[in-house]
């Protein structure tokens, strides 16, 4: 769903943020925590579980990605979630709100499924 | 949360309030002077501060008085001290951060919980043949962290296969922190097998 770059709301960015993370290899699925309600972005009447998205400055916003993976190297998954997110955001026009993306590695699946 | 820190907590939200309230009563208690009907003369009388003295002040007498240490006086105040320093040692103590940063630059940071660190270890160690396993992560200064994993082995068994293996599951999940792995493998209790 296209979105207008300067109408992006944080529910929107959030949705994008969880869509391209979900897309990368290695992430298996994303966790809202405790009852489901610790890690999500709401508004609009809807909710987005496993992000967190926060004022950064006054321009930009912060991502906080919550994810359960497979066993690999934590580091070039992160990169990855991160590429994913910003190429997703562009393509939606938003690019430009997204400050930092924080990834917080909730759960490991041993047997998960490997990064390709 | 551990109880120390929830009843430091819950103290520490009902003096708060209580302290709010007293000190509300006293301001409005200000409004008048000499022995008038909102003094703070007469809110001595109502919360009936002479009666509490008459039935205290032979007791605070003979505190000043006595040359005799009271004993149930020394208890009860070092109760009183031991229960304060447990209560602000509780709230002043640095929470435990649930998730350990591994990287922090200007794009964002990595974080990965404690607990998922920890369940990927012993997994890894079970699944290489481990009867048993405990592990933890440790922060250390100017070094990488340090997973530290303590498994048990089959007791008919020679402990190095096991060690290797272990070692190796081990391995592969420091690696996802970038985390020295350390590994002890102890023998287990009898009868107990690899899953």
């Amino acid at each position: 769903m296209a979105v207008a770059a300067g109408r992006a709301s944080r529910v929107d960015i959030g949705r994008t943020a969880v869509e391209a993370a979900l897309g990368t290899p290695g992430v298996i699925e994303v966790s809202a925590g405790a009852g489901e309600r610790m890690h999500a972005t709401a508004g609009e009447g809807e909710r987005v579980p496993g992000v967190v998205v926060l004022a950064e400055d006054e321009e930009r916003l912060l991502v906080g990605l919550h994810l359960v993976t497979s066993l690999e190297p934590l580091p070039a998954l992160s990169e990855r979630v991160r590429d994913s997110v910003l190429r997703a955001a562009a393509e939606r026009g938003f690019d430009g709100r997204i400050g930092r993306i924080d990834v917080v590695i909730e759960d490991i699946v041993l047997d998960g499924p490997e990064a390709s | 949360m551990t109880p120390a820190r929830g009843l430091a907590r819950t103290v520490g939200v009902v003096l708060l309030a209580a302290l709010a309230l007293v000190g509300l009563g006293v301001a409005v208690f200000c409004l008048q002077d000499g022995d008038r009907e909102v003094s703070l003369t007469a809110l001595a009388r109502y919360v009936e501060l002479p009666a509490l003295l008459d039935a205290i002040g032979g007791w605070l007498g003979r505190l000043e008085d006595s040359s005799d240490v009271e004993w149930w006086s020394v208890l009860g105040g070092a109760s009183a001290i031991l229960v304060g320093l447990v209560l602000l040692g509780s709230a002043l103590r640095r929470h435990r951060q649930r998730a350990v940063t591994v990287a922090d630059g200007p794009h964002g940071r990595l974080a990965v919980g404690r607990s998922a660190l920890r369940e990927a270890a012993e997994t890894a160690a079970m699944d290489a043949g481990a009867t048993g396993a405990r592990a933890r992560l440790r922060r250390r200064r100017l070094r990488a962290d340090l997973l530290d994993v303590r498994a048990t082995h089959p007791p008919a068994e020679a402990a190095q296969p096991t060690r290797a293996s272990v070692e190796a599951g081990v391995e592969d999940v420091a690696a996802e922190v970038e985390a020295e792995p350390r590994v002890e493998v102890t023998a287990g209790g009898r009868g107990e097998r690899a899953r």
